[in-house]
């Protein structure tokens, strides 16, 4: 028993990672613009579907198509804030959930159209090869995707605690009318932060298909999940947005396990019952 | 007011001769999923509307009451008419147990959609899962007759389902002039300064929540013996979508907007599907593209632009009925201050 839960734990903790790269997209989004978006999931899934095309269309590796799909979305993320989301800034939750809603609607229905509802992975090309831990052989491509994610983490953190722009960040998730004043550019931070947001849905959905296979219907799971490590972390800290992507990782590999893939949502929903009953601000929530 | 009246009671009036209009069976079970559809818009407006509480929980509702209903009549062949009010509160139940943990104050309204639409997942695959009751392949009621409410016309199920229709439009009026009414818009508006002012926000939020909850377990009881199968695909995330979007189109202030946005956009993806085939994705670009629009342009919903309308034309009457009297008075006046 115990030996086949350390190598599932640390399977899960590799899962964990890459899914904490993706909520803390969410996260800035939340924290900084005070923005809730609903269509972070399926911005995930479009870019797996256009990391698995650079495969097969032009024989891109994931890696490469970071380099393609990481400018893209950033472009995407920062003119979808420009044209649209600039105005429901202010406006009550009910009409943010609804916007992000309608666009999710839309790239779910986009993919349903263009790619059809058959799921499809690749087969990693340029890290191949796998270890064995514990008996259980695990891909090195995930293991450096994992490292990866938790790099770029850590140069996030970097980026929010050291440089001016990070800085700037920091003072708007604080406060709205005070950094204005201070001649920081509030509306350029929250289109900048949205346009994170994606960039950092972009690399993940590419880390993603060396873990599991993509089709339309995925974008729901990586919203629950991406909210629950959000809720599970509280706002304000990145290691807290590891740990709890680390939990969430950890239960989804037992449960598919030991009883069903399917089940897995079941169980983070639980969780995210019980956070919001025990610690609504989160296990290492600031505020 | 009477106009008011007068106005619905004509509208009804029209919805139940409808089926007789139209004669064909085909046209009544498509009259019948839109009236369904409006059904559950309209009890929506309860908790949405009302409370500005997003709810994406609908085919749960819907699903226990499918399930509860569908379960006791093909194992235990319990009449339809016991298992009704048993599938409404086994949805409030379950609404209950949602509200409780996500309604506690403090906590943004995000909470409480994003339990809500993952509790729709969450329920799909436990269903599968569980095979003594769900599980992968459909269940079919055969038992027929009136203890059932299973008949082979649909003429039955229009009226069945319209009339669930008028009890959640009545419900809604209702609580919309009651104390619960004001205190839920209270709510809607400013949570924080209503819980200032005293009112016990979570109790008035679980309140609605459980009556549209019931509603809706309801509905899906009326459901199950319309279609006379169900399985775990009831519990999908897309009727939900659909219902907040024809909800929030329609207009999510007033209580005739649901309504009317389920009427109109639930018979034009009807028409889209007739003409077009079923294409899985153009439905939801459709509905996204209905809801950014409404969203980013006009967040009342499209019945304002009638009431604008409306309010136009009747305000000019009033506003030239006030000219002539203030005319009338000025000249009454103008004399007088001639004189002085």
């Amino acid at each position: 028993m115990l030996e086949l839960i350390i190598p599932i734990t640390i399977v899960g903790i590799l899962i964990g990672s890459v899914y904490a790269l993706l909520s803390f997209g969410l996260s800035i989004q939340f924290g900084v613009m005070n923005l809730i978006n609903f269509a972070h999931g399926d911005f995930v899934m479009l870019a797996m579907y256009v990391t698995y095309f650079s495969y097969f269309a032009m024989n891109l590796p994931t890696l490469a198509s970071i380099i393609l799909t990481v400018p893209l979305f950033f472009g995407i993320g920062f003119l979808l804030y420009k044209i649209t989301l600039k105005k429901i800034i202010k406006s009550p939750q009910l009409v943010q959930i609804a916007v992000t809603v309608g666009m999710f609607m839309v790239m779910r229905g986009m993919a349903f159209l263009l790619f059809g509802a058959e799921p499809r992975s690749v087969s990693e090309k340029i890290i191949v090869g796998s270890i064995s831990i514990f008996g259980m052989s695990i891909p090195i491509s995930r293991i450096a995707f994992a490292a990866a994610s938790i790099l770029i983490l850590l140069g996030i953190n970097f980026f929010l605690t050291k440089t001016h722009t990070g800085l700037a960040f920091r003072a708007v998730s604080d406060d709205k009318t005070v950094p204005q004043s201070l001649g920081i550019n509030v509306d350029q931070i929250n289109a900048f932060a949205f346009g994170f947001g994606t960039a950092l849905a972009a690399i993940s959905g590419a880390f993603l298909m060396s873990f599991s296979y993509v089709d339309p219907m995925q974008g729901f799971r990586f919203i629950t999940l991406a909210w629950v490590i959000v809720v599970l972390a509280g706002l304000g800290t990145i290691k807290g947005v590891v740990f709890s992507g680390w939990i969430i990782g950890i239960i989804e590999t037992l449960t598919t396990y030991f009883w069903s893939s399917q089940a897995a949502l079941f169980f983070v929903f639980l969780l995210f019952i019980i956070i919001l009953w025990v610690k609504p601000r989160g296990l290492w929530g600031i505020r | 007011m009477s106009k008011k009246i007068l106005f619905s009671v004509l509208i009804i009036a029209l919805l139940s001769l409808l089926p007789i209009i139209l004669g064909l069976d085909y046209y009544i079970l498509l009259a019948t999923y839109i009236i369904f559809y409006a059904a559950l818009a309209s009890s929506w407006y309860i908790p949405g509307g009302m409370a500005g509480q997003l709810d994406f929980a609908a085919a749960s509702y819907l699903g226990i009451g499918v399930f509860i209903s569908g379960t006791l009549i093909t194992f235990w062949e319990i009449p339809y008419w016991v298992t009704l009010p048993l599938g409404g509160l086994g949805a409030m139940a379950l609404a209950i147990g949602l509200g409780y943990f996500t309604f506690r104050f403090g906590l943004r309204e995000v909470f409480y959609a994003l339990a809500s639409l993952a509790s729709v997942l969450s329920l799909q695959f436990l269903f599968l899962l569980w095979k003594d009751v769900g599980g992968p392949i459909p269940r079919y009621i055969y038992q027929k007759g009136l203890t059932f409410m299973r008949f082979d016309s649909n003429i039955y199920y229009y009226y069945l389902m319209l009339f669930f229709m008028i009890i959640a439009l009545l419900i809604g009026y209702k609580i919309s002039k009651s104390k619960l009414g004001y205190f839920l818009r209270c709510i809607r508006d400013d949570e924080d300064a209503a819980e200032v002012l005293g009112i016990n926000t979570r109790a008035c939020k679980l309140k609605a929540l459980a009556i549209y909850a019931f509603l809706t377990g309801l509905i899906g009881t009326a459901y199950v013996v319309f279609v006379g199968s169900y399985d775990y695909t009831i519990f999908d995330p897309e009727i939900s979508l659909l219902i907040v979007v024809v909800a929030l189109a329609g207009g999510s202030r007033v209580i005739y907007g649901p309504f009317t946005g389920a009427l109109v956009l639930v018979s034009v993806r009807e028409l889209f599907r007739s003409q077009l085939g079923a294409i899985r994705g153009l439905s939801w670009i459709f509905y996204g593209v209905v809801l950014l629009v409404i969203m980013l342009l006009k967040p009342s919903g499209f019945v304002t632009l009638f009431e604008k309308v409306y309010k136009k034309n009747v305000g000019k009457i009033s506003r030239s009925k006030k000219e002539s009297f203030s005319k009338k008075n000025k000249n009454n006046r103008e004399p007088s201050h001639e004189k002085d």
